[in-house]
């Protein structure tokens, strides 16, 4: 008791006889100094304004803070609040995670960076290659933010600008140099064949190059006239049949193939314009939006989304490339003998047809776990069982 | 006449007065909006289901409705076949054109007992006349580009083709060549549904999330941005008498319905089995009935619907 008396003397005391306002000064003395060290210091705390954040009695939340996360970042940096809702937002900008970044104190970067810029990034996006052959000036000197922007952007990837417009804006004249010489079209559209990291080829072209392009650039340029679907499916001719399936990924618009594929060069051997998952994310944002929501998730596959579904074409339902029961058997397998009756001749009473894995599971993501659709306590077993 | 005991009274309306501040607190909730679920705000109901009855290997892609002999025909992808039923939902018969329909997609009636059918395994329209037994198949191209065919509707005696390939709809001629093109606006996506009403035809870009209305000229008169709206993946619409669309979402599993405006008026339907719910529905449409009806292809079924009090 009487060291809590003391300890409250002595705030009050300070308070009193000090500045009448509690101060950076006060909380210090019992603090260590050393979480407000760096170069570069929170402004509140400059001021010594530790009551900004913190409530020296009690809070809600852990620090003694009295509030948490991005609403209490943007209850003084309001400006920002409504920018970092719109066009391409980065994912911890999103989830309000600003101290994933930022430190809320000091630091010794700019911005109250906890590290440099590139070992930030690099932190959380594991999956870039880093060592190149060939390596682009700002990646190797870890300048992500000369391209990207850390917050938001309205363009894909977070790109401060639209990627042609960037690369202009160093690379002047594009037609001048010796890789462009004798093109048949006009320069553009960059990234379609070099990667802006690095590469292992010289001219930071991507590793996997279409056949056509490394030979000749009019097997299909300066053709005669022709749907760009029906130029790439006179050699893709099984692709063409894929596409003939009752749900296509054949896209109306003048971009055909080419919005998923780089005619041209691609660091994917299906020469893919970006990794699987970013690719079909571009059009179907809300599903992974929906699948975000939920908190029990199918772990990733190698292969992606076409894992599971045809990408070109497929005569199922959510373009599954098989039945639910052996779709999910082929990882799967033991399930497909010992689990509840599955498959032909066994029937979902609700809509009478075949019970397959995905009628009680949903890969996609639920709020159950084994990705079950309600609770397997009692409520999914219901559905069906509902004399027991 | 005596004055009613204070604790009596107390006793009396003690009851009703929590009875009513219920079904106030109900009615403010109905009325501010906040509550959209289908119960709350829907005036449709369930009154028919058409199914095949195995549905074993069955994929639902179209829905028509013959008004003259009050049939329905579903076409039935997988099995390459038609299915007709009742205007009562009594199955009547399949039809297979001897099991040579490849993925059958779309139909139309053209009267005097022929049939218009996509053939998506063929990419071409086959016309069938059921009394002289003939099928004859017409591969559709546009200024040298090969047509994709995707929907169908007819009009007028006017056959309505949705191009997938240009996401552009064609109005045919007898011998299957174009007419008259109904394109996209410029940077569009494409359209991935259409329906005519009156002399206008109103078109859904699915990508883009709008409707475009055209004239019967082909001429764009029209567009709606319907990404205020809840839609995930529109996929289908439909037009009721009074000029309201019906906007069917596939991943939502819910028909949303706006004014002739595009005012968002209500929601109703949602993902799941029952009466109430769809699974990756694929097209709507009133019948000539005014009933709405709903490919679920997930569940493989049709489900029809009536307006309360209709």
């Amino acid at each position: 008791m009487i060291r809590y008396i003391l300890s409250c003397t002595s705030c009050l005391v300070l308070l009193l006889w000090g500045s009448l306002a509690w101060s950076g000064t006060d909380c210090m003395s019992c603090h260590d100094a050393k979480i407000i060290a760096g170069t570069h210091i929170h402004a509140p705390v400059q001021q010594k304004q530790c009551v900004a954040c913190h409530n020296p009695h009690v809070a809600k939340f852990p620090g003694l803070l009295s509030q948490q996360g991005a609403d209490f970042c943007y209850s003084c940096h309001g400006a920002e609040e409504k920018t970092f809702s719109q066009g391409w937002v980065h994912e911890p900008v999103a989830q309000g995670k600003c101290l994933h970044c930022h430190a809320a104190h000091a630091a010794d970067q700019p911005a109250l960076l906890k590290e440099k810029i590139a070992t930030s990034c690099l932190g959380c996006h594991e999956e870039l290659t880093t060592e190149f052959q060939v390596s682009h000036q700002p990646f190797a000197q870890g300048k992500c933010t000369t391209c990207h922007a850390p917050h938001q952007a309205a363009n894909q990837y977070l790109l401060k600008k639209s990627a042609d417009t960037l690369c202009l804006s160093c690379h002047e004249n594009p037609e001048s140099l010796i890789g462009h010489k004798g093109f048949p079209v006009k320069v553009t559209t960059c990234l379609s064949c070099h990667n802006p990291h690095g590469s292992e080829r010289p001219g930071l072209v991507r590793q996997n190059l279409h056949e056509p392009y490394s030979k000749d650039c009019t097997t299909c340029h300066n053709v005669e006239q022709t749907g760009q679907a029906e130029l790439c499916l006179s050699c893709h001719a099984p692709v063409g049949e894929e596409m003939r399936a009752a749900h296509s990924h054949l896209l109306p618009g003048e971009k055909k193939c080419t919005r998923c594929h780089s005619p041209h060069a691609s660091d994917n051997k299906a020469l893919l314009r970006s990794p699987g998952k970013k690719l079909c994310q571009s059009c179907h944002a809300d599903t992974f939006e929906r699948a975000e929501q939920f908190q029990q998730h199918h772990p990733e596959v190698e292969e992606g989304c076409s894992a599971c579904h045809g990408i070109h074409g497929s005569e199922r339902t959510a373009m599954l490339l098989t039945d639910g029961t052996a779709l999910c058997s082929r990882c799967h397998e033991s399930h497909n003998t010992f689990s509840h009756p599955i498959g032909a001749g066994i029937l979902d009473p609700r809509i009478n047809q075949m019970l397959t894995c995905l009628t009680c599971h949903n890969p996609m993501g639920t709020d159950y776990r084994y990705h079950l659709k309600l609770s397997g306590e009692k409520a999914l077993c219901m559905q069906c069982h509902r004399s027991y | 006449m005596h004055a009613m005991p204070p604790q009596l009274l107390a006793r009396i309306a003690g009851p009703f007065w929590c009875l009513a501040l219920f079904l106030c607190v109900l009615l403010s909730i109905s009325l501010s909006g906040s509550v959209t679920s289908a119960w709350a705000a829907s005036p449709w109901q369930h009154v028919l289901t058409l199914e095949p009855a195995v549905k074993e290997g069955s994929h639902l892609m179209a829905l028509v409705v013959d008004e003259r002999s009050e049939r329905y025909y579903l076409v039935d992808s997988n099995q390459g076949r038609l299915l007709s039923f009742s205007r009562e939902g009594e199955f009547l018969q399949e039809y297979s054109a001897g099991n040579d329909l490849e993925k059958p997609h779309d139909m139309v009636r053209l009267g005097a007992g022929q049939l218009l059918i996509v053939e998506r395994g063929r990419n071409c329209l086959t016309r069938i006349d059921l009394v002289k037994k003939d099928i004859k198949r017409f591969t559709l191209s546009f200024q040298g580009q090969e047509i994709f065919c995707d929907r169908l509707e007819i009009n007028n005696d006017q056959v309505y083709v949705l191009d997938r390939a240009t996401g552009s709809i064609f109005i045919l001629d007898q011998q299957m060549q174009v007419l008259r093109q109904f394109s996209p606006p410029p940077g569009s996506q494409g359209l991935n549904d259409f329906k005519i009403y009156g002399d206008q035809l109103w078109s859904l870009a699915t990508g883009d999330k709008w409707l475009y209305g055209f004239t019967a000229q082909g001429i764009l008169f029209k567009r709606i941005d319907l990404k205020g709206v809840d839609l995930d993946f529109p996929v289908s619409l439909a037009i009721d008498e009074q000029g309201y669309f019906f906007i069917l979402d596939r991943h939502q599993g819910k028909v949303s319905v706006l004014d002739d405006k595009g005012q968002w008026l209500y929601s109703f339907l949602g993902k799941g089995y029952d009466l109430q719910s769809l699974s990756y529905p694929h097209e709507i449409r009133f019948d000539p009935w005014q009933r709405l009806c709903i490919i679920d292809q997930g569940n493989t079924r049709v489900q029809i619907f009536s307006q309360r009090g209709k």
